[in-house]
């Protein structure tokens, strides 16, 4: 396996050890965070697609080794599916290399701010940290 | 012209990421860029994490940069400015993301839809 596919996938063990063991949001059991990371899912796709496209001398970011080309997608960039459940964009093996590095951001990030939700939630009364205006 | 505008090109992504997901600002309310302080809180640490993960990689040989589609501006450790700009602009697009969907999803927030009342 490929060095930083490895890597890879420790951070996504991270990502979720971190959030069950010590942040504790709830995150993973909101259905808005399911639906974010679909549609983040979709569009780190095109930009990774971008970043790593193959095709001779046009690749921006150049994976060494190459990712395993039987899990590329048509876009020409290494994919796979399956989401495993942490963040968008981690999929088996090589895909990880590509997708989920690109992607392990965008989850920290969210693991942030669902830290301050839930710590705001204890706190004073929501309307003032987050004013939802009724319509 | 010896520095061809390619260069210039994932910089430019960045900046197409920024203007696509800009619209959630206020079309779903995602108030991500009206609380700077805010953002950054939630920005630091995964810069951080990843900035140094990447000065891991690259001296690594995990992965380089094509030099064409970069400018070669480089940060300590040899990480392009382009990475960091990445490690700072894709989770802004991913909280204005959460950010919208969740005022959707949760407070019926966003533009109206047709034949639905809220």
């Amino acid at each position: 396996m490929r060095e930083y596919t490895i890597l890879a996938l420790v951070g996504v063990a991270a990502v979720v050890v971190f959030e069950l063991a010590w942040a504790r949001t709830g995150l993973f059991a909101r259905r808005a965070y399911w639906v974010t990371m679909a549609i983040v899912f979709g569009f780190q796709s095109l930009v990774d697609g971008w970043l790593t496209k193959l095709g001779r001398g046009h690749t921006i970011v150049i994976y060494e080794p190459p990712p395993v080309q039987w899990l590329a997608v048509p876009l020409g960039h290494p994919a796979g599916g399956l989401p495993l459940c942490v963040r968008p964009g981690h999929d088996g093996d090589p895909a990880v290399g590509t997708f989920g590095r690109r992607s392990r951001a965008a989850t920290a990030t969210f693991r942030h701010v669902g830290t301050r939700a839930r710590r705001l939630k204890t706190s004073p009364p929501a309307a003032s940290i987050s004013p939802r205006i009724p319509e | 012209m010896s520095r061809p505008m390619s260069r210039f090109q994932y910089l430019a992504l960045m900046g197409a990421c920024l203007l696509v997901t800009l619209p959630l600002e206020w079309l779903y309310r995602a108030r991500v860029y009206r609380r700077p302080r805010r953002l950054l809180r939630a920005l630091w640490l995964p810069v951080l994490v990843f900035a140094g993960w990447d000065a891991v990689a690259i001296a690594r040989h995990h992965w380089r940069y094509n030099p064409r589609y970069v400018t070669g501006w480089e940060l300590p450790l040899r990480v392009p400015i382009e990475e960091l700009v990445f490690f700072v602009v894709i989770p802004i697009c991913g909280l204005l993301t959460w950010e919208a969907v969740r005022n959707r999803l949760e407070d019926g927030i966003g533009p109206r839809r047709r034949g639905r009342p809220r």
